[in-house]
């Protein structure tokens, strides 16, 4: 159960650690897909490497972080703090704040390196994800006690899991495919693609996890049976599609297909951790007795694999004299640690008071995984250095009291 | 312009990083309520049959007491022989046969064979004259262990003289000959003429003989009992005997007679309770309970039954102290019918109170007079004063047995206290449970903060009150499968939770 718990903690302290991504995406809330460029455009859209955009990406300089969950914000942190005893009504608020369950998310892409070579670019990045979720009615539990007759826990609604990978990926693009459809009247339409080695370096997975809890005149009856695999040391691959025109004057749109074929095999150290503890029955006037029974073991399993499903993401991009718009609209087709079924729009623009100082901000609309958030960055862009800072409030539109959870960026390159 | 776009920025950036009040991490107090499941047992009539106390009968519950009683170790069985002296006339060369009357002819123990334990035969040759070369007494009936007749000599010397008759044998083993007489034969030899009066022999014997071992007929004998081994004390929890009224009782009496005579028993079972209140069972004499003698087909096993009126007016008092009184088992032989006795066997036996669980419980309360302490450690003392806020006990109960009635818990931290609902300084929590229920009945005993209070000394008394409901008439208990008390307890703990 210890490794359980510290695997766990492991998983919790990975969203805690200051990252390195993609910064540049994140002032834009993710809707980045039409303004990637240079080195960056291999993991958004490589349709739009060409050679007169030539970046170099420098290591260490770029770098993202932070947390966010599904609940609490500060105010509520600072509520939770402030009370000496919480009344009925301070727990109901605290419950309030959940829906089905607590989560805590983080997906990073961690850009160590880049570099374009005309149409071609090569980067490498890691890719921090993990995400926990508890049930609601763990803490129902805690603050209200076993009130009810019966509590299930599923994992749907609790899990730990988590993947970080590093990945050498190279990309071409600026492929103007349109003269093939030979239509005269056919905006110039790009397509690029980019194919990815990818080093897993750790992940881990909820394989099962069930629990019961369940006391009246009977007896109690607890069941807590937690499969978790883990593995070090992985291989796999994955490939992205990109296409991208413009329509119109000022008006370019793009999709891409990330994660083809994606997945890790994990061939190093793999383990299962076990985790039972199971009671039926229990009356207190027999607690003399040996009423639990309790497995915690771990074994050696074999070679498994991670699957990283497909993401389908659409944009467009509109910019107009010092001001520039986007929107994105992402639909990944399974739950894995890095892709989310559920679909969400992004929606992104710049400012540029100066050509040199952007002001930028996003706006990402909640939905079952995610609250909705803000972003907003500024920057220097000066040929050839491009640097800017980001941040981005969950649940809040300035970073504040409400906010429950902020993510903070910084990028450095140099572009030539 | 450019520098509403520096200041525009410079908000942003304020905005960024503007900062806000973290708390430092304090975790609050709060209530919760834990519901803990407490007991779920069902208690089965049936559990109480221990084959020793409580016995199955037919689904019925029996209740006995039983207790051992022997008979006085016999010793040695005192017959008188002789009771007058008897005399014969010596005369010179005459070997003449005669006989004594034996006095027993006329008693209650004729026998036909015995042996002899302890006795004496004392003899006078008087009046011998000096030609008497020799005189002699042989008594046939009286027998060594090699078979020799009791010879009685003359030799030169008179006055009273005695022989010990201990190991000798006294008629013919497994004779049904009954000895009326006492045969002897007389030899004199003197060098005086045939005929001639030469002496006077007298014999006597100063009292009983004792035997062994009789056979013969034996129409009058009392056995004694040893009474010390038959009496039984009895503890009933307190105050039930005013509670309960047994309605029937039945005793039994095993008796394994090693005697082939039939006997009756005599005496009577007494019964005493705590109130003063006396009962006597008189045992009754009739051949109806007759016990039989070794040698009949039960093999001297005889068991007698007595129930009625007088029986349960005996059990009815609830005594407390039971014993035979004045009791001895007498030979019954108006047959006159040949028979043995041994001392060496002694006639034993059980008696046993059985009572169906057949009662009539009263409205009176029970109450045991001694306190349950009950010790509270330190950390729990610690843990009721800072984090129990209040305890429900909800119990769901069963009741398939035709008994109800109130119970009563009073606690109290004075080891001496007398339970009194009106003193506040005692806990009390009573509730009903009533008989013969086929639902659930759901008790709820709460105990609120003040309550909790009493848990936080060292050592808390509990004593508990039961009043039974009035059955208004009687009850059977009986011990089938649907006869239980089924009771399932939760707890329910409003519990203060705090960092410690």
């Amino acid at each position: 159960m210890k490794k359980i718990y510290f695997i766990g903690i492991f998983l919790a302290v990975v969203c805690l650690l200051p990252s390195l991504q993609t910064a540049t995406s994140l002032p834009f809330s993710g809707s980045y897909l039409m303004r990637a460029q240079g080195a960056e455009a291999v993991y958004w859209n490589p349709a739009s490497l060409n050679s007169n955009y030539k970046n170099f990406v420098i290591p260490v300089l770029n770098l993202t972080g932070g947390i966010f969950n599904n609940a609490f914000d500060l105010d509520t942190y600072n509520f939770f703090c402030s009370r000496d005893t919480l009344s009925e009504k301070d727990k109901a608020r605290l419950l309030s704040k959940i829906d089905s369950n607590l989560r805590f998310k983080t997906d990073e892409n961690i850009m160590l390196f880049g570099m374009t070579f005309g149409n071609l670019a090569l980067a490498s990045g890691t890719h921090i994800a993990a995400h926990g979720r508890f049930d609601k009615d763990y803490l129902r539990i805690i603050l209200y006690g076993n009130e009810e007759t019966d509590y299930f826990f599923t994992k749907e609604d609790n899990q730990v899991e988590g993947l970080v990978y590093q990945d050498i990926t190279l990309g071409a693009g600026n492929w103007n495919i349109s003269p093939y459809f030979k239509l005269p009247v056919l905006p110039a339409i790009k397509v690029g693609a980019s194919a990815s080695i990818l080093i897993g370096g750790a992940v881990a997975e909820t394989d099962k996890f069930i629990g019961t809890l369940h006391s009246d005149f009977d007896g109690m009856q607890l069941k807590q049976d937690v499969y978790l695999r883990t593995g070090i040391l992985g291989i796999g691959t994955k490939a992205l599609l990109g296409v991208e025109s413009e329509p119109l004057p000022n008006l370019s749109v793009g999709m891409s297909l990330d994660n083809i074929g994606g997945f890790i095999k994990w061939v190093g150290e793999n383990k299962m951790y076990h985790y039972n503890v199971e009671s039926d029955s229990v009356f207190a006037a027999d607690l003399e007795e040996d009423f639990v029974t309790e497995v915690d073991s771990s074994w050696s399993i074999g070679n498994f694999t991670t699957k990283i499903p497909p993401e389908l993401r659409l944009g467009a991009y509109y910019s107009f004299r010092k001001i520039n718009v986007s929107a994105d609209y992402v639909q990944g087709f399974k739950a894995s640690q890095v892709t989310s079924p559920i679909g969400y729009f992004c929606f992104g623009a710049e400012f540029l008071p100066l050509p040199v100082l952007p002001l930028q901000i996003g706006y990402r609309p909640g939905n079952k995984d995610q609250p909705w958030s803000f972003s907003y960055g500024i920057g220097i862009r000066v040929k050839p250095v491009n640097l800017g800072i980001g941040i981005q409030s969950v649940s809040s539109i300035i970073p504040g009291y409400k906010t429950r959870g902020v993510n903070f960026a910084g990028n450095f390159s140099i572009h030539y | 312009m450019k520098a509403k776009y520096l200041i525009f920025s410079l908000l942003i950036l304020c905005l960024m990083f503007c900062g806000c009040e973290i708390k430092n991490f304090n975790l609050p107090s709060w209530n919760v309520n834990l519901k803990v499941p407490l007991i779920n047992e069902h208690y089965y009539v049936s559990d109480l049959v221990d084959s020793v106390n409580f016995f199955m009968e037919n689904d019925s519950i029996i209740v006995q007491a039983s207790g051992d009683f022997e008979a006085n170790p016999l010793n040695n069985i005192p017959v008188v022989l002789l009771d007058e002296p008897e005399d014969a006339t010596l005369l010179s060369g005459i070997e003449a046969t005669g006989s004594f009357s034996l006095s027993q002819a006329q008693d209650s123990i004729r026998l036909s064979y015995g042996v002899i334990s302890q006795g004496e035969i004392d003899f006078n040759f008087s009046g011998m004259s000096p030609e008497v070369i020799s005189a002699s007494l042989v008594f046939q009936e009286f027998r060594d262990n090699t078979g020799a007749p009791l010879t009685i000599s003359y030799n030169n010397l008179t006055g009273w003289r005695s022989v010990n008759l201990e190991g000798y044998y006294f008629g013919q083993e497994g004779s049904d000959n009954v000895i009326n007489q006492l045969d002897y034969d007389l030899h004199v030899t003197s060098s005086l003429p045939i005929g001639t009066p030469v002496g006077n022999l007298e014999i006597r014997m100063g009292g009983p003989v004792y035997f062994s071992l009789i056979r013969g007929i034996v129409t009058s004998y009392k056995i004694l009992m040893n009474n010390s081994l038959a009496n039984v004390d009895v503890e009933y929890p307190e105050g039930v005997s005013d509670a309960i009224q047994i309605k029937s009782a039945k005793i039994t009496i095993d008796v394994h007679n090693p005697y082939s005579f039939a006997c009756l028993m005599n005496g009577q079972i007494y019964g005493r309770n705590d109130d003063g209140e006396e009962a006597v069972y008189n045992i009754p004499q009739s051949e109806a309970y007759l016990i039989h003698p070794v040698n009949d087909a039960s093999g001297g096993f005889t068991r007698l039954i007595f129930e009625g009126t007088e029986v349960n007016n005996l059990v009815q008092i609830m005594p407390t102290h039971v014993e035979l009184r004045e009791a001895f088992f007498s030979v019954y032989n108006p047959n006159h019918q040949i028979g043995e006795m041994n001392i060496h066997e002694l006639l034993n036996g059980t008696y046993i109170v059985r009572t169906p669980l057949v009662l009539e419980f009263t409205d009176k309360e029970i109450m045991p007079a001694d306190s349950t302490e009950i010790e509270i450690s330190d950390d729990n003392i610690d843990l009721i004063e800072e984090n129990i806020n209040d305890v429900h006990l909800m119990m769901s109960i069963v009741n398939r047995l035709p008994i109800g009635g109130q119970i009563t818990l009073f606690f109290s931290t004075d080891p001496n206290f007398r339970p009194d609902v009106n003193d506040p300084s005692q806990l009390v929590k009573s509730a009903h449970l009533s008989a013969l229920t086929y639902q659930e009945q759901e008790i709820d005993l709460n105990l609120d903060k003040n309550e909790i209070k009493m848990f936080t000394h060292p050592y808390v008394y509990m004593r508990l009150k039961i009043k039974f409901d009035n059955t208004n008439g009687p009850v059977s208990i009986t011990a089938t499968p649907e006869d239980y008390i089924g009771i399932r307890c939760m707890l329910q703990v409003n519990a203060h939770i705090e960092e410690s």
